[in-house]
């Protein structure tokens, strides 16, 4: 889906004055190779949240494939039988997918009602990556925590996870300082600390983190504003 | 842009606090008494039901009727308005029997000053709270436009909207007075222009949608509170990234969105959208079945139709869940072809039978002040245009700019007709404000237009409508009580 990438080209020149540093950009080996020239511009044009098309196809890139290499879908059980939550006959309707016959534009406001479905999504699909990850085969890369792999990764190889995290979620290209990856830094940790074995099967304090973090990236505005 | 108030830390973390059942997080700390001063303030505030008849109504059939035998098909003397009841007479037996018991297709009860056209069903016998507004130029005949037009009482820009609509400004007034400050159902449109984000309506077509909103959709996604605190941290702070993105208030309205939703979300504000099949005898939602004649056994479908579309607004009222609701009662009145014959009518008394008994269940029902919500609820019925009094070579109406409404409730006077459409022509009057009566001609004065319906209904509500002064609106006196 190309315009996750149309993102990062406004944002690119536009933010990034506040970070405590340059913006120095961080190496990652996803993405565009644009270099991360951070500095506070002009407004741009008008933003616009995600139609359900637009969001439908986002989160089906940004989620990576499962273990057989299909695309993560969010599904939910809709009378019994289970169908992609986008659908129309799921909330794609309801969350504003024009008929054609009633309506022929969609209501673009970020209401309450497409703000909870964000939440729920979020949970449905951090979950599932986060899943997919934990059950991946050794030499797999995992979606969720590719450049920071093991139990103990160090604070080099967050930085590096989380730079690639906001590459992969919103476009966006930060350096390190950034107070935006600061602040998703301070999720992983809240996160981490918050793991109790006892309540999440198999997985382990790492993949909470990343869980948080991944709850964080969709929720945040810039996910679905463009 | 004015009024946007940023989401701030203590708010969301308080918001999530109420989700989550805990008091205070760090230094964060939840006023305990934030739903429950809602509440309580709530029960003060003034109350609207904004009911939309969608795709233009025929308000010849409804609230702007004429006799059939004097109108009727190819009366020679009247060539300008044709009733068209022999059609619908010769398709629908039930019609044809109330044209037997009603000559003419006019009713007038005992005691009414005002003259119904058979599509108003039930709504007849309310007619003490009704005042009917007839002759409003619409001064569009694209829906559209119309729909527009009335929805915010500012003639649109092209076929975009101008302001904001008239239940968003209500809720505008103090949205932290309800949890959901302004729900709108069935499909209708809700514009918030520069009003605080927290005002804006939140659209459900029905009460199975509610359930998306007021519950998590799979139980099975919860996450431990310190992780749902921790993101909840992040979205209340505000990086160069965001205020980039909110050229035009977005990012505050999706984290109002985002807010509400925490609020919302728990499942605890569903129970009264829980329309099951055969509930416990006199329980509130047996009550509510009677009242809106739902079948006990199998009320599904009648539940996706007007009936469930105002049982809901009838519910987030009555449960003090919300300020303004807007209904689209109906949407497929837009009937240019023999399915006006068809259609029409059934339609139309299906939608204003659903606001007959919205209106009894608000006069039945007391706040915690002992008062019928009725007293608190002000009512506006409109459409985005009536129909042509002239049938077209299929049978059908099109479209027509001498529209009617109907105020009801709180500060309007009822049981009267204000305004007037020419008689032998179905066209619109000059209206004199001093008298609040029409000129019954058109001597180049204005006629009665959305803003003056605004005006009148925020006045009757004791609300300003200084957001449409650009319209040079003046209130209809005569229409309050």
């Amino acid at each position: 889906m190309t315009h996750r990438w149309i993102v990062p080209l406004v944002f690119l020149l536009a933010c990034g004055s506040e970070a405590d540093g340059e913006g120095t950009p961080v190496s990652i080996d996803d993405g565009p190779s644009t270099p991360a020239v951070l500095t506070e511009g002009p407004n741009t044009s008008s933003a616009r949240r995600f139609t359900v098309d637009e969001l439908q196809a986002s989160v089906s890139v940004v989620a990576g494939d499962d273990l057989d290499g299909q695309p993560i879908r969010w599904l939910v059980n809709v009378n019994g039988t289970q169908l992609d939550a986008y659908d129309d006959d799921a909330f794609g309707t309801m969350l504003g997918r024009p008929d054609y016959a009633s309506t022929t534009e969609e209501d673009r406001a970020p209401n309450t009602l497409y703000v909870k479905f964000a939440r729920d999504m979020a949970r449905g699909v951090c979950n599932k990556i986060v899943e997919t990850d934990l059950a991946r085969p050794s030499g797999q890369q995992a979606t969720l925590w590719r450049h920071a792999p093991g139990s103990a990764p160090s604070e080099a190889e967050v930085t590096a996870n989380l730079t690639y995290l906001m590459l992969r979620f919103w476009g966006t290209r930060a350096g390190a300082g950034d107070t935006l990856l600061e602040s998703l830094r301070q999720v992983y940790s809240d996160a981490v600390a918050s793991y109790a074995p006892t309540e999440l099967g198999n997985s382990n304090a790492q993949a909470e983190g990343w869980r948080g973090v991944c709850l964080t990236l969709i929720q945040d505005p810039a996910f679905h504003l463009h | 842009m004015s009024h946007h108030k940023h989401l701030t830390r203590r708010r969301v973390l308080g918001g999530l606090s109420l989700l989550t059942g805990s008091i205070a997080v760090g230094d964060f700390v939840l006023s305990p008494t934030v739903a429950g001063a809602a509440a309580s303030e709530l029960s003060e505030a003034p109350l609207v039901i904004f009911v939309y008849f969608g795709g233009g109504w025929d308000t010849l059939l409804s609230i702007d009727p004429r006799d059939d035998d004097v109108f009727g098909i190819g009366d020679p003397n009247y060539p300008a308005i044709d009733t068209g009841l022999t059609h619908i007479e010769a398709q629908n037996p039930v019609f044809k029997a109330l044209t037997q018991q009603y000559p003419g297709g006019v009713v007038q009860p005992s005691g009414s000053n005002i003259d119904f056209g058979l599509g108003c069903g039930e709504l007849i016998n309310r007619y003490e709270d009704l005042c009917v507004i007839r002759g409003v130029d619409m001064g569009t005949l694209t829906h559209e436009v119309g729909r527009r037009y009335f929805i915010t009482g500012k003639f649109p820009r092209g076929v975009l909207p101008s302001g904001s609509g008239l239940p968003t400004w209500v809720a505008s007034q103090d949205p932290s007075l309800a949890s959901i400050p302004n729900l709108v159902v069935g499909g209708m449109e809700s514009f918030n222009e520069g009003l605080d984000p927290k005002a804006t309506g939140l659209g459900v077509q029905g009460y199975e949608d509610l359930a998306v909103v007021l519950k998590p959709i799979d139980e099975m996604l919860k996450t431990p509170a310190a992780m749902e605190q921790a993101v909840a941290r992040h979205l209340s702070e505000n990086h160069c990234l965001h205020r980039q993105l909110d050229t035009e208030g977005i990012v505050e309205a999706y984290r109002a969105g985002w807010e509400k939703s925490l609020l919302v979300g728990g499942g605890s504000l569903y129970e009264p959208f829980n329309f099951v099949s055969n509930p416990a005898a006199n329980s509130q939602l047996d009550v509510l079945y009677d009242t809106f004649g739902i079948n006990k056994s199998s009320p599904f479908n009648e539940l996706a139709g007007p009936k469930g579309r105002a049982m809901v607004a009838a519910q987030a009222l009555t449960n003090d869940l919300c300020q303004a609701v807007s209904v689209r009662i109906v949407p497929d009145l837009d009937t240019h072809q023999d399915n006006w014959v068809s259609d029409h009518w059934p339609r139309l008394r299906d939608a204003f039978d659903a606001v007959a008994a919205l209106l009894d269940h608000l006069t039945t029902t007391t706040d915690s002040n002992g008062k019928p919500y009725i007293e608190r609820t002000t009512v506006v019925m409109f459409s985005e245009f009536t129909r042509t009094p002239l049938l077209n070579v299929q049978r059908g109406r099109d479209h027509h700019l001498a529209n009617s409404c109907i105020l009801a409730g709180a500060g309007i006077k009822g049981n009267q007709v204000i305004g007037a459409t020419t008689t032998d022509s179905f066209e619109l009057t000059s209206f004199d404000f001093e008298t609040s009566t029409s000129k019954g001609v058109n001597d180049g004065s204005p006629a009665l237009r959305p803003a003056d319906i605004h005006a009148t209904a925020l006045a009757a509500m004791g609300v300003s409508y200084d957001h449409i002064s650009n319209q040079d609106p003046q209130v209809i006196e005569g229409a309050l009580s």
